[in-house]
């Protein structure tokens, strides 16, 4: 298997983006997608319903066809043994699901080992972007992660694995769940190994700042560097950024979007212009509140819109899928980091607040009446 | 099924050889060189008088203070995580223990520890009496990072996309998660028909009793929102017949880890109508497998990436009564059938090595002959903990916490002495306080107290909140000085069915 460093040297980066079109449309009819989505129970009935036939669908094109489908279809797909069974085209490996709210049933999707690879190509593909420039040689790393079946629990065991494997090993990981530091006091054993680099959701490092209080300033080695997913570092109310640069003291951040739903992992590279939507693997679309929906790569800059993704998984394809994220796209044209693939900004959920990350499951910390309050604001 | 081994060298040569090759590796090892720049063993061995360089054979090694995880709790109190990292590289991961005495140890692994927990894990592929399928689906139940168990998921499945390990062994399906998210995962694992599982013992059975209950509760509101003769029939049947999950779901197989299989073996069979269980063993500081084998008796203790000893029960004994008594460790490939005692345990570790390591954990020995299986590694069965470790199974909870509660406890009387008493009823571990007042009181109020008292343990609520563990009982009792040790030393601790006890 190929490492990340010579991916992050893979030609498909900076290929032109009508080359990237090509290739989608390539992609979507060498996976067959339209007839192997129709075999799917998530899929079939309602195509036949709407009167689609899957042979007359082509291309990119041939997905304005097929109406979307969203978050309640995944739910109603996992709501018997039965329905699961109908609507999965190839028995998966493993099972993850999405940062469902407390309460509410999760959304999970199925994974085969092929899928797999693929979240791992895509973790490797982030880790290069984001680190590979850092001038850092050698650095600790602190990777919160969610406990299974959240897919955020395989993130820094992806990266770390990429990282072994990809010769010089940079990293050196403590990767800890924030449900566990009441448990562990890993904020503890942090504080004395001091990270160079620190990622998790933005809710979770929220909890993270509030248990060390006044500590959280020293937690980090400098030149002190995060990635971040859960939550837009830049929204409209000014976004998570500037508070997370603020708690930790850090000089740098990144975004991250994670899906279990798009078996994605998007990042913003160095250049800090919007996060990349990687053209290779998914078909990606904005659907404005009023209007049609583009395709990313053709929307003007400025568009805004809910996110809606194709992917080609081999378990189970979504085939316009409404994320419910809101996105605005930044630019179409090669960014100066020179990856041509199209760069967005997630703006947060369509309804919903941000997630608020795991909280402790005892919090004893200075930061107990906030993880209270946003223990009661989790989605 | 045709026995299969990844590497008969190491499972299968015969115990002298496999002996004889610890000698040589211990002629030629750079380990105890690596492990003296750890504070956990330089200052010991220092005092010790032990040179590192000159422990060239067994001879040699049983000459090395033991260690334990106190004394690493000791050493890590004061001095930087880094220093103990005796790999010449950097670590790539940090692990922590539970913390159940109050203080998680912190365990680095470095990269070639990873390698070798991989190569084990391989061989343990071959171990079961059923090749696993394609069509298996596994409900695996993890603890969530930074637990070790939470390290195997990802990277395996990574084994497995580049190719690696037993390509005769199919991989299924597998609905993991964390023992934090039971009730929606496990629902999911019920919807994909599981038929493996990979869990804690008392997990799986708590996750049966849920069944037993729910079930008829849900044939009936089925019955009531469809009312049909098929849904008044399977509502019927439940009020005449109680349901096990056998009759929903069947398991044939399961591997259990984190407390003895031994006392739920008969009741998960009868629950789940499993076939083939398998006991697995592990800690976050030896961080390779120990696994049941198709004989199903007794765990293979590896001789080439450890050198596993014995210190027999008679000189634990002697050690609680004789202040400065050093017991002896002998080596376990030289025991005999039914011998008793702790594991103590050196292995080549990278970044972490374990030099004399005492477990704690009490094992038997079941055989250093050949097995069934074809594997010349002898075989042991893990029993309970030497320790102060209040070991209920999956809960766990150190003496001084219960000496704390209890020291706390002034009306209507102090607790002048006090002795915990670990029995199960069926099952499941049940946990009896003794106690002996310092002054005459009414009894159901001393009752009270202690039981307010012990409360404030949160393990231990959580345990019995969750149907792990029972209700704790508590018993005034006018004298303690009668429940003693063999060796005469009053124990706080005792576990009052010794075969059925659970350990880690």
């Amino acid at each position: 298997m190929e490492n990340h460093a010579q991916r992050s040297h893979e030609a498909i980066l900076r290929l032109p983006l009508e080359e990237l079109v090509s290739s989608a449309d390539r992609d979507l009819e060498e996976r067959d997608l339209f007839r192997q989505a129709a075999r799917s129970a998530l899929y079939g009935p309602r195509w036949r319903a709407a009167g689609i036939r899957e042979a007359r669908l082509h291309g990119r094109s041939g997905l304005r066809g097929v109406p979307t489908i969203d978050g309640g279809d995944l739910l109603a797909m996992v709501a018997t043994g039965a329905s699961i069974r109908k609507a999965l085209l190839v028995r998966p490996r493993i099972w993850v699901t999405s940062h469902g709210a407390p309460e509410r049933p999760k959304k999970w999707l199925p994974l085969t080992l092929a899928d797999t690879a693929h979240w791992f190509r895509r973790a490797g593909r982030a880790l290069e972007l984001i680190t590979g420039q850092d001038g850092q040689d050698t650095a600790f790393f602190l990777a919160m992660n969610e406990p299974m079946p959240l897919v955020a629990d395989a993130v820094p065991y992806l990266w770390e694995r990429a990282d072994y494997l990809a010769g010089p090993r940079r990293f050196e990981f403590l990767i800890a769940a924030t449900s566990m530091l009441w448990r562990n006091r890993w904020d503890r054993f942090a504080l004395q190994k001091k990270p160079g680099w620190l990622a998790g959701s933005v809710g979770d490092a929220r909890v993270l700042a509030g248990e060390l209080g006044h500590d959280a300033s020293r937690l980090m080695a400098l030149p002190a560097k995060g990635i971040f997913w859960g939550e837009s570092l830049d929204g409209p109310a000014g976004g998570a950024r500037a508070e997370l640069h603020g708690l930790f003291g850090l000089s740098e951040s990144f975004a991250l979007y994670l899906s279990a739903e798009c078996r994605e992992m998007y990042a913003e590279c160095p250049a800090h212009a919007g996060v990349h939507l990687w053209m290779d693997g998914a078909v990606h679309e904005v659907v404005p509140e009023a209007g049609e929906a583009l395709f990313v790569d053709q929307a003007p800059a400025g568009t805004e819109g809910e996110y809606v993704v194709t992917t080609l998984s081999e378990a189970l394809p979504l085939v316009r899928y409404r994320t419910g994220d809101r996105i605005r796209v930044l630019g179409t044209e090669p960014c100066a980091c020179g990856i041509t693939h199209p760069r967005v900004r997630f703006l947060g959920r369509l309804e919903d607040p941000p997630p608020a990350g795991r909280v402790p499951a005892e919090p004893t910390g200075p930061c107990s009446s906030q993880i209270a309050s946003e223990r009661g604001q989790a989605r | 099924m045709k026995k299969r081994y990844w590497d008969p060298e190491a499972e299968c040569a015969p115990l002298p050889e496999l002996a004889s090759r610890l000698e040589t590796r211990l002629a030629t090892t750079d380990l105890f060189r690596r492990a003296a720049r750890s504070p956990l063993y330089g200052p010991r061995w220092e005092a010790a008088g032990v040179d590192p360089a000159a422990i060239r054979c067994y001879a040699d090694l049983q000459r090395v203070p033991y260690t334990d995880s106190s004394d690493l709790r000791h050493a890590q109190a004061s001095s930087h995580p880094d220093q103990f990292n005796c790999s010449e590289t950097r670590p790539r991961l940090w692990v922590s223990t539970s913390g159940s005495t109050g203080v998680p140890k912190w365990v680095p692994i470095g990269g070639e520890d990873m390698e070798t927990a991989r190569r084990v894990g391989f061989r343990t592929s071959y171990f079961g009496g059923r090749r696993g399928s394609r069509d298996d689906v596994a409900l695996i139940i993890l603890a969530p990072a930074p637990f070790i168990s939470d390290t195997a998921l990802w990277p395996g499945l990574i084994n497995e996309l580049r190719g690696e390990g037993p390509q005769d062994v199919e991989s299924g399906e597998g609905v993991a998660f964390s023992f934090d998210d039971a009730k929606d995962s496990a629902t999911m694992a019920l919807k994909r028909k599981m038929n493996v599982v990979v869990a804690f013992p008392s997990l799986l059975m708590r996750l049966a009793e849920g069944i037993i209950e729910e079930t008829p509760r849900a044939l009936e509101a089925q019955y009531r929102a469809k009312p049909n003769p098929l849904t008044w029939l399977a509502y019927r049947i439940t009020r005449g017949r109680r349901i096990q999950p056998r009759h929903v779901i069947r398991v044939h197989s399961g591997v259990f880890a984190g407390e003895p299989l031994a006392p739920y073996r008969k009741p998960l069979y009868h629950a789940w109508g499993m076939k083939l269980s398998y006991n697995y063993y592990t800690f976050s500081e030896y961080q390779v497998a120990l696994l049941e084998c198709s004989a199903q008796n007794g765990l293979h203790v590896w001789l080439d990436v450890s050198l596993p000893e014995i210190i027999y029960q008679a000189d634990l004994d002697r050690e609680c009564a004789e202040e400065g008594f050093v017991p002896p460790a002998h080596p376990l490939w030289e025991a005999t059938s039914g011998d008793e005692g702790e594991l103590v345990l050196t292995h080549w570790g990278d970044a972490f090595p374990l030099v004399r390591w005492r477990t704690s954990d009490l094992i038997q020995v079941v055989s250093t002959e050949p097995c069934p299986c074809g594997r010349t590694l002898p075989r042991v069965h893990f029993l309970q903990r030497s320790d102060d470790m209040v070991n209920l199974g999956v809960v766990r909870v150190s003496t001084f916490e219960f000496k704390a509660a209890l020291d706390g406890i002034s009306r209507p009387a102090a607790v002048a002495r006090w002795q915990l008493r670990v029995g199960r009823r069926g099952y499941k571990p049940f946990l009896r306080i003794l106690v002996r007042p310092a002054s005459t009181v009414d009894e159901s109020e001393m009752v009270a107290a202690v039981k307010a008292a012990v409360d404030e343990l949160q393990a231990l609520r959580a345990g019995i909140d969750n149907g792990l563990i029972c209700e704790v009982d508590v018993a005034i009792v006018p004298d303690l000085e009668d429940r003693i040790s063999t060796s005469g030393k009053f124990r706080p601790l005792v576990y009052e069915v010794p075969g059925n006890a659970p350990a880690g």
